[in-house]
């Protein structure tokens, strides 16, 4: 079962294959309780709620579409829309600080293939060019992207006016997206 | 075609693919989506950046395992036992009627097609309907190739071993594994090797008949009859 493709086990997930839903939760839940706890800080809550994301990705197993990433990515946006709704109960100051997430700052060297704990080399251009990405505009990306702050939000996060906060996210998102295009031609 | 223009959704895109637009914006978006393939297309660029940025989020352990509450929670709740009875005595009625060898021809008289998406999902389900139009479980299988069938049932179908038995639109049917049914309940996953994408999906008792079927719809162009490793799993 352990040499099954994600999408394969997704099938006999969304089944109720007991095999199939034990691999498969153990296949992604470490990735799933990361971004939890990374929006949370919460560990208990976060295991709550990845545990809600596979049950969630059970009941919508037919909504998956390889055409917009890999079963994984599905995972971790259900996960983070998970989160983010948790959290719209607490005061956005009670969020993490972009500055406080170690993993978006430029890797010093070369990681260590026995350390590192990010999955894939399918990141590593956005690792990449992110360095090139000016602070204030990266801290903009993470707010919105990872932590879903609206731009008006952002806005009063960072004390800056909308329209600032607008383009900070619109400039580091065009490079990120050019950094993209050209790593996708390179391939 | 929607009032936005495509400049401005355009300028919009990032934050619409981030989530940052609030709620007013973002249906305007969405609005000129849905005529536009060419914002569509810049929309799914910056989604994707979106999505990356997830990726970079490092891993962590839980602290218990999460699979035994996620199974818990796939267990169906318990059915009231006037419903089994009910149920059970509908069943005996019907197959008094219909008599072993009419019993077939009580079969799929319903196909929901099990779909999500009118643009070729990566998935798709239907029912296994029984005798009596009885949804007696469920179908999955993949568009990949080979595609995975994933077969449940948790309902009416006595205890046992069925064949599962899978037909393409050619009309080939072939027996692809075996179900065992314990207290009412049963699972098997596996491929099935010389079809193509399979249409029809039946459980075969030990006596030959065929208790409950479900019907898979394919778009038009998913006609690949390619041949397909097998393998299988109970």
């Amino acid at each position: 079962m352990w040499r099954a493709t994600d999408e394969t086990l997704l099938a006999g997930f969304a089944v109720g294959d007991a095999g199939a839903a034990e691999t498969f939760v153990a296949r992604f839940q470490r990735r799933v309780y990361g971004v939890a706890l990374t929006i949370t800080r919460d560990a208990r809550l976060a295991e709550d709620l990845a545990q809600e994301a596979f049950v969630r990705a059970w009941r919508h197993a037919e909504t998956f579409d390889p055409r917009r990433g890999g079963v994984g990515t599905w995972l971790t946006v259900i996960t983070r829309n998970l989160a983010i709704d948790a959290m719209r109960t607490q005061p956005r100051s009670e969020f993490v600080d972009p500055d406080e997430l170690e993993w978006l700052l430029p890797p010093a060297s070369e990681p260590d293939p026995a350390e590192t704990t990010v999955r894939s080399n399918d990141a590593d251009w956005l690792r990449r060019a992110l360095v090139d990405v000016p602070d204030e505009q990266r801290r903009a990306v993470v707010l919105a992207g990872v932590l879903g702050f609206t731009a008006q939000e952002v806005a009063e996060r960072e004390r800056i006016p909308i329209g600032t906060a607008k383009s900070r996210i619109r400039l580091a998102m065009s490079k990120l997206r050019r950094a993209r295009a050209e790593t996708e031609a390179t391939r | 075609m929607s009032a936005t223009s495509c400049d401005t959704v355009r300028e919009s895109a990032p934050d619409f693919a981030l989530g940052a637009l609030t709620g007013r914006e973002r249906a305007e978006v969405v609005a000129h989506l849905d005529d536009c393939p060419a914002c569509q297309a810049l929309v799914g660029e910056y989604a994707s950046v979106a999505d990356s940025l997830l990726e970079l989020i490092p891993e962590a352990e839980p602290t218990a395992e999460l699979a035994p509450p996620v199974l818990a929670a796939m267990r169906p709740s318990p059915r009231p036992r006037w419903r089994h009875r009910l149920v059970a005595l509908a069943a005996a009625a019907i197959i008094a009627i219909t008599g072993a060898t009419g019993l077939t021809v009580a079969l799929v008289t319903r196909d929901d097609g099990g779909t999500s998406s009118s643009a070729a999902p990566p998935l798709r389900s239907a029912p296994m309907v029984g005798s009596g139009d009885l949804t007696v479980g469920r179908v999955v299988t993949t568009s990949n190739r080979p595609p995975t069938l994933a077969v449940s049932v948790d309902y009416w179908l006595p205890d046992g071993s069925y064949q599962v038995a899978a037909s393409d639109r050619a009309g080939e049917a072939a027996p692809v594994g075996t179900l065992d049914v314990t207290d009412g309940r049963g699972t098997w996953t596996g491929r099935a090797a010389q079809l193509g994408h399979p249409v029809a999906v039946e459980l075969v008792d030990q006596s030959g008949h065929v208790v409950c079927r479900g019907r898979l719809a394919w778009p038009p162009d998913a006609r690949s009859q390619s041949p397909m490793g097998q393998s299988g799993s109970a």
